[in-house]
């Protein structure tokens, strides 16, 4: 039997899944990034081919208040897929996730009882709009990331994407209990 | 302290200045470029010299130069260009360059996945010279630990005049994660000691210490070849004593000094029954898959190694002797897994765990799965009549 008891890790996922030139990988590192700074420790992976656009690109971040033991997630608390590439890349682990937000024109194998679709790639810039949604379910960070947008390349169109997918993330949260937990399990990182 | 949110391959660059580096030649290639953009940038500004190279045998040859010019020098590169490095790296061995090189794995052979992690250089790592030879290889496992064995890297090279290889891989290169970092590294002292060029540059009475490397162009008329030569640099290819003292001092340069270079960690129950070996990335969800296993009471420990080369086997033995099942989760096809067979007994139950490609990691819940079937088995086969 074990001496040593095992102490408990709590590790958050959040996951955003594409196609190469969609900005899925800038999308993760700004969120991590300003995870980082207010205070979290962050680990963020990607996964993506040798194209510079097109190919299946699938990147997430982990959330702790402790130093993360593990950046290999089996499945993830929050997903926003954009486009079909990226969760065909990573089904198992997607489809096995605690909450999957698609975009409804560019997404097709989700079974579609598991999934809750929305416009996300019409709505703007499709990163910026799928870091919105995330945000919602962690407003405690929305500061530190839209300092961090306002960095990049056309900040202008990028906050207005932004700000929509806050609309459209708190919209949801409103509508779907499920979402809720995870929101509440994602807030809980970041507040005390 | 500084504590920064960073790629591994930009901790390795950032540990690279840290420990002193001032010369960086280096060929571009996915998943090392970032190591060598950061360079590009960085280095000139801290006084040091960065050269894209016309290729990775260039860029080898001129880092051996600079590291005997007396200057702290690297190269990255990843599987492919490693494969073109192996010559430079036989004659760093040979002529004592205390150089590091860095190889972040993606999976091959030949040009293989470009962006996708494995660890399959393990073995040539270790043998990919020809004659007999041993450098330093250490494995980190995430971008602190890319961090923290770079310094160690040039620590060892300068200390010991030997090649040391940081084999990183695609998972920990490209992963970003919050990286603690001193305020200021000590720059690695040369192991030599003090600047007494009277003594013989090639040659050492103390097996474990390595000759002094007076500077090139400082006053002092040496011939440095790859091919064998006596202690004060003059070449012999006809004698067996020449060569058979040079390799042998060669070998035990670095094996006298095992105890420093060797490098491991253990995470679990004492005496564990399941014991995982893990190194680089893939000892993170062995390090999951241990704490899971041990929630539901099994007796399970981690072995995770820092340093694949040399391979400590009495420290490894010390740890499988008590298991009775060890399990080598590997980004390869089975390569450390022949460490573990070569110190197990009979009665150790030695399971690999390999996947390699697509970027797919080994999940924590696929080794917590093996080891409660092989258990299962192992307990079975004890409750036959």
């Amino acid at each position: 039997m074990s001496k040593n008891t095992h102490t408990q890790v709590q590790e958050h996922t959040i996951a955003i899944a594409g196609r190469g030139g969609q900005g899925v990988v800038l999308a993760a590192t700004l969120l991590a990034r300003a995870a980082f700074k207010k205070g979290l420790y962050v680990a963020q992976l990607q996964s993506y081919g040798a194209e510079v656009r097109g190919g299946a690109v699938v990147a997430y971040v982990v959330l702790s208040k402790q130093p993360i033991e593990n950046p290999y997630p089996e499945n993830y608390d929050l997903v926003v897929a954009l486009h079909e590439a990226g969760v065909a890349r990573r089904r198992n682990e997607i489809l096995s996730s605690k909450a999957i937000i698609a975009d409804e024109d560019l997404v097709r194998s989700i079974p579609k009882d598991n999934v809750i679709w929305v416009k996300i790639v019409k709505s703007g810039t499709p990163n910026m709009v799928a870091l919105g949604i995330i945000t919602a379910f962690i407003p405690a960070i929305t500061e530190e990331l839209r300092k961090e947008i306002s960095k990049l390349w056309n900040a202008e169109e990028n906050l207005r994407s932004f700000d929509t997918g806050i609309r459209i993330g708190v919209e949801l949260l409103g509508k779907y209990t499920k979402l809720k937990d995870v929101a509440e399990s994602l807030t809980k990182l970041v507040s005390s | 302290m500084r504590v920064e949110f960073l790629s591994g391959n930009e901790a390795v660059a950032k540990a690279a200045l840290d420990a002193g580096l001032k010369f960086y030649a280096g060929y571009p290639i996915t998943p090392s470029s970032e190591i060598m953009h950061y360079l590009a940038r960085e280095l000139p500004k801290n006084g040091g010299m960065f050269i894209q190279s016309e290729d990775e045998l260039a860029a080898i040859n001129m880092v051996v130069g600079a590291a005997l010019a007396g200057v702290k020098s690297m190269t990255a590169t990843s599987g492919p260009g490693f494969s073109l490095m192996q010559e430079g790296l036989g004659y760093a061995v040979m002529v004592e360059a205390p150089i590091v090189i860095v190889n972040v794995m993606r999976a091959g052979p030949g040009t293989g996945q470009a962006t996708k992690a494995a660890q399959g250089d393990v073995m040539q790592a270790r043998w990919g010279r020809h004659g007999d030879q041993v450098v330093v290889v250490l494995a980190p496992s995430s971008p602190q630990e890319a961090y923290d064995l770079t310094v160690k890297a040039f620590e060892i090279a300068w200390g010991l005049r030997v090649p040391v290889v940081v084999l990183s891989d695609e998972f920990v290169g490209h992963g970003r994660e919050v990286v603690e970092m001193p305020d200021k590294v000590k720059e690695p002292e040369p192991g030599w000691g003090s600047e007494d060029y009277s003594k013989p540059p090639f040659g050492s009475d103390d097996p474990r210490k390595p000759p002094p490397l007076p500077p090139l162009g400082e006053g002092y008329d040496l011939l440095i070849t790859g091919s064998t030569h006596d202690e004060w640099g003059y070449r012999d290819v006809h004698s067996f004593e020449t060569h058979f003292k040079l390799v042998k001092r060669l070998k035990e340069k670095v094996l006298g000094n095992i105890e420093k270079v060797f490098m491991y960690e253990y995470f679990g129950d004492d005496e564990a029954d399941i014991l995982i070996v893990a190194y680089g990335s893939m000892s993170r969800p062995a390090r999951t898959a241990v704490r899971r296993l041990q929630a539901v009471g099994f007796s399970v420990g981690l072995l995770r190694l820092k340093t694949l080369w040399p391979m400590n086997y009495d420290a490894l033995r010390s740890y499988v002797k008590d298991a009775r099942v060890v399990i080598v989760p590997e980004l390869n096809l089975g390569q450390v897994v022949y460490d573990v067979r070569i110190v197990a007994s009979n009665d150790t139950v030695v399971v690999p765990i390999n996947k390699v490609g697509g970027g797919v990691p080994i999940y924590a819940c696929e080794i917590v799965e093996k080891a409660q079937k092989v258990w299962g088995e192992v307990l079975e086969e004890a409750l036959q009549p």
